[in-house]
């Protein structure tokens, strides 16, 4: 019996050290690389290797909203602020219950008009439409019936005028060099159909005339720890997979997307919670099986400020909510790892999101269940077990630091003496702390999946620090 | 098993420390990186400013100065400091600094032969550096000009952008005519956007620029000639009849049809009138032709143009409808004119024609509102 057990042990073993070395290694690569190209930018950006023009590609710019009269004005005016030339600005109200359409109307003086909207993706109907200008830009507010967030992109994406849309949160503000930066993929290459832009951390940021005047990390330990987590497996994992071709996800806080190939798609899905997620994935598979040449980029250049959760609870919301939408668009595009046509994509991309994301949570469960048995049974070292956890997590930590202090070097930000001591006291916690929390969180996530379905991630908003 | 669990966590400290010593070695280098950098500016700052003061004695540059500095700046620090210092320079006597960067065109010369060695990068960022002294100003025949060509063959779209960008500001027509020849015989994509933006942008005579491309528009692609056909739209009347040509030649490129179409929506053209006319009137399934020619047609306002636009109403094309209403709008005299769409049975018309009339007055209105808050 006993033999048996260890056996089983020793498997168990070899498993966990392959999955943990695959794991260790992507994390490894993916901030290094994700560094070097953050270093290379900044000497791109200093040694003028820019496409800077005066006027570029028309852009709708698509911002969803659903009970956001705290921010939605602030998002519109940071638009209003960017240096491009050439977008509209369509704000969607998903049948706000507070003030998010009258708060518009009144800041933007907007008109109601009578527009006619060519559906070319299904989409709850417009209640009433309101038009207004600011500097000679268009914008374009739409009250519609409540739908999903989804649902209001698929209506922004029909009102939209230009070939070219940006799909952006109604809590998030762009830097004022965001639209050029973001466009300049497309610019360099005619099969550029998506790209996705840089979320950095709104909470505690100050920003004026679409630049940031003071970058000062908040005292909430779970902001903080948040910034880590989202340079490491953000920013790094994006540029890594970038390199390829092979990111499955553009954020739907800020992302660029070829209009046609979006509504030859059928556009973002009604039924996935993650309809960003799913709508990259949509693109990658329908690309692939229709042969046609196409590139999904990530621009880091392209910056965008976005608020993240203040509290446990909408943090557990929130992840519930990006688990739930990951599995739904694994699962619908199962195609991909099977289909030889997939190559890349479904190889690489595909296999790391189905067993480092997806399934996760249950291997990690997995891997405490057997750290139990092993311990009631007495075939663990105990004290090798605590060193190489810790070795573990401080692997995790530094690279959360490095990728961390890369982007700050990069974007010129600075940080005082007590933000840097922040960051570091708290990377180990964020590793061996909220990491677990979260792995948790995604595993409960599926039985809550019926009652969440189709709903709007609501989470407290704060008014951002924006100097008008 | 043990002694390999052992040597992972062994790499494991071994990378963990490799990162640590980059993440401080890091900000050091930052730091030191910017020190330098100032120190190496007001190093440069006054070997320009010895230069500087013999022009404007009207004496020669030292010639001692130039072999240093020709020295220096092969390394692409020192001529981003050079850069900083020049720009500094600039800033308090315009005229002075730029006879100084013309004479300093043997010492770029041989810099650009020296950076065409480096990567991308670099070679980009000497040809920022060239488009911005414009040294090349009215010569034909080069170092620098043909370094310049030589970045168009380039992959980095940086490079040849700023290549391009180069020879734009040297105004000389016969290279900005070879790199677009370049950019043909390779077949290499740059964004039709940047190239007719660009050419906007050229320093010297338009028109030449213009006749000489138009001398060799069949040779180009398709993505070529629109950008030729956008420069053109921009900067002269000249080409109605050639133009005119190319758009009822059935083999021409949709693309290239549309650029021309906007072409008379600047310069009238008498036999225009009757091609956007039976463009609007008559069956056919080309709906960019049709939709660009509703909005065109303002420029040719007519009783016939508004008949052939409230036929364009009924199209079953969206585009179509939004342009011709939005032309409507802006042509009509008075309601009457268009009331049998706004009574008739065609909702979809209907409403596309109410949209933009109200769309406009908004426009309008908040156009005024703009000039009494500045």
């Amino acid at each position: 019996m006993m033999d048996s057990i260890k056996v089983l042990f020793e498997y168990v073993a070899i498993f966990f050290i392959c999955y943990m070395l695959v794991y260790s290694t992507f994390l490894f690569l993916s901030v290094t690389v994700g560094t070097s190209v953050l270093y290379k930018q900044l000497q791109r950006r200093q040694m003028k290797n820019e496409l800077q023009h005066d006027y570029y590609i028309p852009i709708s710019i698509i911002v969803p909203a659903y009970n956001e009269d705290v921010t939605v004005v602030d998002t519109v005016i940071s638009l209003l602020n960017s240096k491009y030339q050439l977008f509209e600005i369509i704000v969607v109200d998903d049948g706000s219950k507070d003030n998010t359409s009258q708060a518009l109307i009144d800041y933007f003086e907007l008109n109601p008009i009578e527009r006619p909207i060519r559906k070319l993706i299904p989409c709850m109907p417009e209640e009433a439409c309101y038009l207004g200008y600011r500097d000679n830009i268009q914008i374009t507010l739409i009250r519609k019936k409540n739908g999903g967030k989804a649902d209001s992109l698929n209506m922004g994406i029909n009102a939209s005028q230009f070939p070219y849309f940006i799909c952006m949160d109604a809590d998030s503000m762009l830097q004022d060099d965001a639209l050029e930066k973001i466009i300049q993929p497309v610019l360099e290459n005619r099969d550029v159909i998506a790209c996705g832009g840089l979320i950095n951390i709104a909470n505690g940021v100050t920003i004026k005339n679409g630049k940031v005047i003071k970058y000062k990390l908040p005292n909430n330990i779970l902001i903080i720890m948040q910034a880590l987590e989202y340079n490491r497996s953000f920013l790094a994992s994006r540029i890594f997979w970038d390199q390829f071709n092979g990111n499955l996800i553009i954020s739907g806080a800020f992302g660029l997307f070829r209009k046609d190939m979006v509504i030859n798609v059928g556009g973002y899905d009604h039924d996935t919670l993650g309809e960003d997620m799913e709508l990259v994935v949509k693109l990658h598979s329908f690309c692939r099986s229709h042969q046609i040449p196409y590139s999904i980029k990530y621009e880091p250049d392209a910056i965008c400020w976005s608020q993240v959760p203040e509290t446990m609870s909408d943090l557990i919301k929130q992840r519930r909510r990006w688990h739930l939408g990951l599995s739904q668009s694994l699962w619908k595009h199962r195609n991909l790892i099977v289909n030889p046509k997939s190559g890349i994509v479904g190889l690489t991309s595909y296999s790391y999101f189905l067993f480092y994301e997806l399934l996760s949570p249950f291997i990690e469960l997995f891997g405490l269940l057997t750290i139990m048995l092993a311990f009631s049974v007495n075939i663990i070292n105990v004290q090798f077990m605590i060193i190489f956890y810790l070795i573990y997590a401080g692997f995790g930590s530094i690279l959360s630091l490095t990728a961390f202090f890369a982007r700050i070097h990069t974007q010129n930000l600075k940080l005082d003496l007590i933000d840097v001591l922040k960051v570091i006291s708290l990377c180990l916690l964020e590793n061996a702390g909220l990491r677990l929390v979260i792995a948790f969180v995604r595993m409960t996530s599926f039985f809550r999946y019926k009652k969440k379905k189709n709903h709007w991630g609501e989470i407290t908003r704060q008014k951002m620090n924006i100097d008008l | 098993m043990i002694i390999t669990v052992e040597e992972i966590v062994y790499i494991y400290i071994g990378v963990c420390i490799s990162m640590l010593i980059f993440n401080v070695f890091i900000i050091f280098f930052r730091k030191s990186q910017y020190k330098r950098f100032k120190t190496r500016t007001q190093d440069i700052s006054k070997l320009i400013d010895v230069q500087l003061e013999h022009i404007a004695r009207k004496q020669p540059i030292k010639r001692t100065i130039q072999i240093k500095l020709n020295k220096m700046l092969t390394a692409p620090n020192k001529l981003m400091a050079f850069h900083e210092a020049i720009e500094a320079a600039l800033e308090q006597d315009a005229v002075v600094v730029q006879q100084y960067l013309l004479l300093s065109r043997p010492l770029f010369g041989s810099l650009a032969v020296k950076y065409m060695q480096k990567d991308d990068i670099r070679k980009a960022y000497f040809a920022y550096l060239m488009s911005r002294y414009k040294v090349c100003k009215d010569i034909e025949q080069d170092e620098i000009i043909n370094s310049m060509l030589q970045l168009i063959d380039t992959k980095s779209a940086y490079c040849r952008e700023n290549a391009l960008k180069a020879l734009y500001s040297f105004g000389n027509e016969k290279n900005v005519l070879s790199a677009i020849m370049l950019i043909n015989k390779n077949e290499i994509f740059h964004h039709e956007k940047l190239l007719s933006d660009g050419l906007l942008s050229f320093e010297g005579d338009k028109a030449r620029l213009g006749a000489l491309l138009w001398e060799h528009f069949n040779e180009f692609n398709n993505d070529i000639q629109v950008s030729i056909v956008k420069f053109l739209h921009a900067v002269s009347d000249q080409f109605k009849e050639e133009l005119y040509s190319l758009l009822i030649r059935q083999e021409t490129n949709k693309e290239v049809k549309v650029a021309i179409i906007r072409y008379y929506g600047k310069y009238v053209y008498e036999p225009m009138y009757h091609f956007l006319h039976t463009t609007l009137t008559e069956a056919s399934d080309d709906w960019e032709i049709i939709a660009i020619s509703a909005t065109v047609i303002r420029a040719y306002p007519t009783p016939a143009s508004i008949e052939a636009l409230k036929i364009a109403m009924h199209h079953s094309n969206w585009y179509i409808r939004f342009n011709a209403a939005e032309t409507l709008n802006a042509l009509r005299k008075n309601y009457n004119e268009l009331a049998s769409i706004y009574n008739g049975t065609d909702r979809f018309a209907r409403d596309m024609l109410l949209y933009q009339d109200q769309r406009t007055r908004i426009k309008a209105q908040a156009q005024q509102q703009e000039a009494v808050r500045v």
